[in-house]
Order: C-alpha cells, then sequence, then structure tokens
C-alpha cells in the first residue's frame, strides 16, 4: 500500500531572531507525511514542533532546506489548508454558527449549501443547538469543538493541529481526541498533530515523530500499530503501554 | 460566564437603572432650593432652581438659534475627531514608521493648552463656526486616537495567523478582524470624547462667537442675569448626557456579544 507524499520536509532548518539574539528553532530536519495519514509531533515543549508546523502552513519561511506540500514548495499558505490553535481563537463578536462559517465569508464563498454545511459540522462535533450562542457562552471543550468545525468547512486535504486539546482538562481531552478520530475516519485527510502528550500520541496517530529538544531534530520514528478504530480502552492493551514505554525511552523519560 | 448580566435584567434592575440617578439628582435639586430659601440668598449670586426653571421657559424660543448652534458645532466637531481619531489610530497601527512619526506629535498636540490657541484661531480661520469646530476638534480627538489604537492593535497572534492561513488582505484582516476586536475600546474613547466634544464648543464660544449657549453665558454674566446662564449650563448638561446616553445605547445595541454593565464608570475607566 503505498500513497502519495502529502507533506515533505527535507533538511529544513529554521532561524529566527528574538530580544535576546538569534534561536535554531529547527536543525536539518527532514521527514515525511503520507496522504491521509494522522502523524503526531512529539516532543518536550520549546522543541521547534510548532515552528515546524508552522512551516508546512507557510507561515514562517524556513532558513534552508525544502517543505513541500503534494510536491509543491510552500512560499505562502495553501488554499486547501484547515489549521486549529492551542487556544480555539474564536471570534467573540460571532455566534457559533457565524464562527464556523467565518472562512467561507471571508474567501467570498458563503452561501446557502456552505451553510448546511456548517450546520452539518456542528452535529459532526457535536454542538447541534449551539449555532446562536456566542464564544463567552461556551466551555473550553465547546469551544474548541467549534474551531474544529471551522477548519474543517473548506474540506481541506490537509489538517495542522497545534496542541489543540492542550489546554483542556484530561477527560475532555480524551474524549475530544476520539472524537477526532472518528471525523477523521468519516473524512479522511492528512493530519499533523503537534503534541506533548506521549499517550495522546499512542491513541490518535498512525506514527509519532519524537523530536529532540532544541534545536528541533527527529528523534526517532515509531509506526503505532494499534488497531483502529481506537477508543481509550485500549490504553489497559499491553502493546499501548509497550508504545508508552518505548516514547518514554526516546523522549528520555526514564521509567 | 455570567448570563445573568447584559441583556437580560430584570424589571427591578431596570427601574434601579435609571430610577436611582434621577433620585439623586432630584434630591440635589431639593436640596439647593432648601438652601436658597433657607439663607435667602440673593438671586444675582445663586438663584433657586424654581427660578431658574422659570427664566428658561420665559426664555422660549429665544433658546432655539443658540441651542442648534451649539450642538451643531459639537457634533461636528466629534464627528471629525471620530473619523480623524479612528483614521490615524489605523495608520499608526499598521505602520511602525508612521507610528513613530505621528505619536509624539499626536501627544504634543494633547499637551499643549488648546485654550490658549483658542483666539490664534480665530485669526487663523476667521470668524464664524470654523475656529470653534477646531477647539471641539482638538480637545475630543486625543482619546479617540488612543483608545482606537489600543482597540486595533489588541489581537491575539494565533488570530493573525489564522487570517494569513485564510489568506485575508490586510482590508480584510481591520474590516472583519481589528474593527470588531477594537470597538469596545472605540465606545470607551467615544464616551471620553463626547463629553469632551461639548466642553470643546463651549470653550470655543467663550472665545469668539456670537451665537450658541457658551456666548449666551457670557452675555448673561455681563448682565448679571445668573439664572439664565445657570439655565444655559443646565442645557449644556442636558445635551452633553442625551449625546453620552446615546452612545451607551448604541453600545449595548451593536455588541450583543458583551455583557454590557449597564454603561457604567467602570466601561470608560477600564480603557
Amino acid at each position: 500500500m503505498t500513497r502519495a507524499v502529502a507533506v515533505e520536509l527535507r533538511g529544513v532548518s529554521c532561524e529566527y531572531r528574538t530580544r535576546t539574539g538569534r534561536v535554531l528553532a529547527v536543525e536539518k530536519l527532514s521527514m515525511q507525511a503520507s496522504d491521509r495519514e494522522f502523524v503526531a509531533l512529539l516532543g518536550p515543549s520549546g522543541c521547534g514542533k510548532s515552528t515546524l508546523l508552522k512551516m508546512v502552513a507557510g507561515l514562517v519561511p524556513a532558513t534552508a532546506g525544502e517543505v513541500l506540500v503534494y510536491g509543491r514548495p510552500v512560499v505562502r499558505p495553501l488554499e486547501s489548508l484547515g489549521m486549529v490553535f492551542q487556544s480555539p481563537v474564536l471570534l467573540r463578536w460571532r455566534t457559533v454558527i457565524n464562527n464556523v462559517l467565518f472562512p467561507a465569508e471571508a474567501t467570498g464563498r458563503r452561501d446557502a449549501a456552505m451553510r448546511e454545511r456548517a450546520m452539518a459540522l456542528l452535529r459532526l462535533v457535536g454542538l447541534t443547538g449551539f449555532e446562536d450562542k456566542y464564544p463567552h457562552e461556551l466551555s473550553g471543550g465547546m469551544a474548541q469543538r467549534v474551531s474544529l468545525a471551522r477548519a474543517l468547512l473548506l474540506e481541506p486535504t490537509l489538517l495542522l493541529m497545534d496542541e489543540p486539546f492542550g489546554a483542556l482538562d484530561a477527560l475532555t481531552r480524551e474524549e475530544m481526541g476520539i472524537e477526532l478520530l472518528r471525523i477523521w475516519q468519516e473524512q479522511p485527510k492528512t493530519i499533523l498533530f503537534v503534541t506533548h502528550s506521549i499517550s495522546e500520541s499512542v491513541l490518535l496517530a498512525d506514527r509519532v515523530i519524537v523530536m529532540t529538544p532544541r534545536p528541533g531534530r527527529v528523534a526517532a520514528e515509531i509506526t503505532i500499530d494499534l488497531p483502529r478504530p481506537r477508543s481509550g480502552r485500549m490504553r489497559v492493551l499491553p502493546r499501548f503501554g509497550e508504545l508508552v514505554s518505548v516514547l518514554q525511552d526516546e523522549m528520555g523519560i526514564a521509567t | 460566564m455570567s448570563t445573568s448580566s447584559g441583556r437580560t435584567r430584570s424589571a427591578s434592575d431596570r427601574l434601579s437603572f435609571f430610577g436611582t440617578p434621577i433620585a439623586t439628582l432630584a434630591g440635589l435639586v431639593a436640596l439647593w432650593q432648601l438652601v436658597v430659601s433657607l439663607f435667602s440668598i440673593p438671586t444675582f449670586i445663586l438663584p433657586g432652581p424654581l427660578v431658574v426653571w422659570r427664566t428658561a421657559v420665559e426664555f422660549g424660543a429665544n433658546w432655539v438659534p443658540h441651542v442648534l448652534a451649539t450642538v451643531a458645532i459639537a457634533l461636528l466637531g466629534f464627528g471629525v475627531a471620530i473619523v480623524v481619531g479612528v483614521l490615524l489610530a489605523i495608520i499608526i497601527v499598521h505602520s511602525r514608521t508612521l507610528s513613530r512619526v505621528l505619536t509624539p506629535a499626536i501627544v504634543i498636540m494633547q499637551i499643549v493648552p488648546k485654550i490658549a490657541f483658542a483666539p490664534l484661531f480665530l485669526i487663523w480661520f476667521g470668524l464664524g463656526p470654523l475656529p470653534i469646530v477646531v477647539v471641539t476638534f482638538l480637545v475630543a480627538f486625543f482619546p479617540m486616537v488612543v483608545n482606537a489604537a489600543v482597540g486595533l492593535a489588541e489581537i491575539e497572534r494565533d488570530l493573525l495567523d489564522l487570517a494569513r492561513v485564510l489568506r485575508l488582505n490586510w482590508w480584510k484582516v481591520l474590516w472583519s478582524i481589528r474593527f470588531p476586536t477594537a470597538l469596545p475600546h472605540i465606545f470607551g474613547g467615544l464616551k471620553i470624547a463626547s463629553t469632551l466634544a461639548v466642553i470643546g464648543a463651549i470653550i470655543g464660544e467663550f472665545v469668539g462667537s456670537n451665537r450658541g449657549l457658551g456666548y449666551l453665558i457670557l452675555i448673561a454674566n455681563n448682565n448679571l442675569n445668573t439664572p439664565l446662564a445657570l439655565a444655559a449650563i443646565a442645557l449644556i448638561s442636558l445635551f452633553g448626557l442625551a449625546l453620552y446616553a446615546a452612545i451607551v445605547l448604541l453600545e449595548m445595541i451593536s455588541l450583543p456579544w458583551k455583557p454590557v454593565e449597564a454603561g457604567g464608570l467602570e466601561s470608560v475607566a477600564q480603557v
């Protein structure tokens, strides 16, 4: 089973300037993600995984190397791109439905069909009946669901997620992860998922790329061979524990 | 999540919202009348509210040109302050270079005593409403610029990234993200600027005019007609209050997402 390469990084470095000097966030990093693959980028805080994601998004230029999405070099954000951030970044003056519709409206594609699609997405993320609420009336988990629905509106082929559930409590976090998998099963797309949670990466991903502390490089790539569909109950499987301890070793955590 | 505040106020809340300030005002007026009557203060020094009221009613249609003149000038100066203030804020937020040039100029303009310049404006802009509008504008525009600039600059990094992922141009970012984000701040600026615009108009009229409530106060003072002067001051205050109330109302209508705490002063102080 060979699938097209969705994302490819070849010897990519990223250096940026701060007030105190230059920081090498990512150094000579190479990786690939296949079409419709769920890849988790795992690493300690400040290892450059967010920078990596932003380079794929075309938000931050690589200072060396090549970033390719479906074979084309990334110079600016691509059209078929969905992005979910750690905070929901909803527009607080817009209702839930109008937040989900914002990408369509901003790009001049809002119509009745788009509205249908937005309603369907709200159903998909379990927010039917909340269309006309304002963001300040939502819980953190609900707000992040809206943010996910918004990212899915224009049917992106590539979904970039930057610690999307990092700000949620453990229970909501797992629930959201399982829900993301269900959505991904229904609408397959390539997902790059940044996280610093080992168990989250094992639960969700096809493959986990472990990054070193700054400057970020690939420390290891681990294929997660747990069956799909996944559920929270898989945590008790011996294989789950094995994979977690392998990743812990790779991240240099003594067990 | 406070859902009890803002749009869903109960009837008793609403009564105290309007009732308390009115009762306070009525109490003060009653105290004023009491003091004047009790100590038999002469009318030319301090007339009681009843005398002021009678004078105001007797003045009748004579009020019309003066009120119209002051209202027109205050609104015009306020309007120019809003437009110029918001435009300057947009420039400051978008260009670091222009911000470095403009910010000191704006601050200096605020520090310079504008009232002292008012007589010079008569020389520069001639007699008539123009110099008064200029004074009004100068007095009112500073809080507009500052508040609008703070609001327009207040945008999360991730939100800017989202805008770039959606490939929005700067105009779309300004119109559909920055401007709505800035609105609460802009309303804070409007509240302060509205009160200043009324003051600015009166100052301008003091310095050079032949019409308007400010002019009328000068004339009444010269004739020791204290009741008329006080009546004019009361009308000015009423106008300022109406303008402020209109802005608070507009704010409540246009910010349905924000639980407005009934337009209390804290919503000004916050910004």
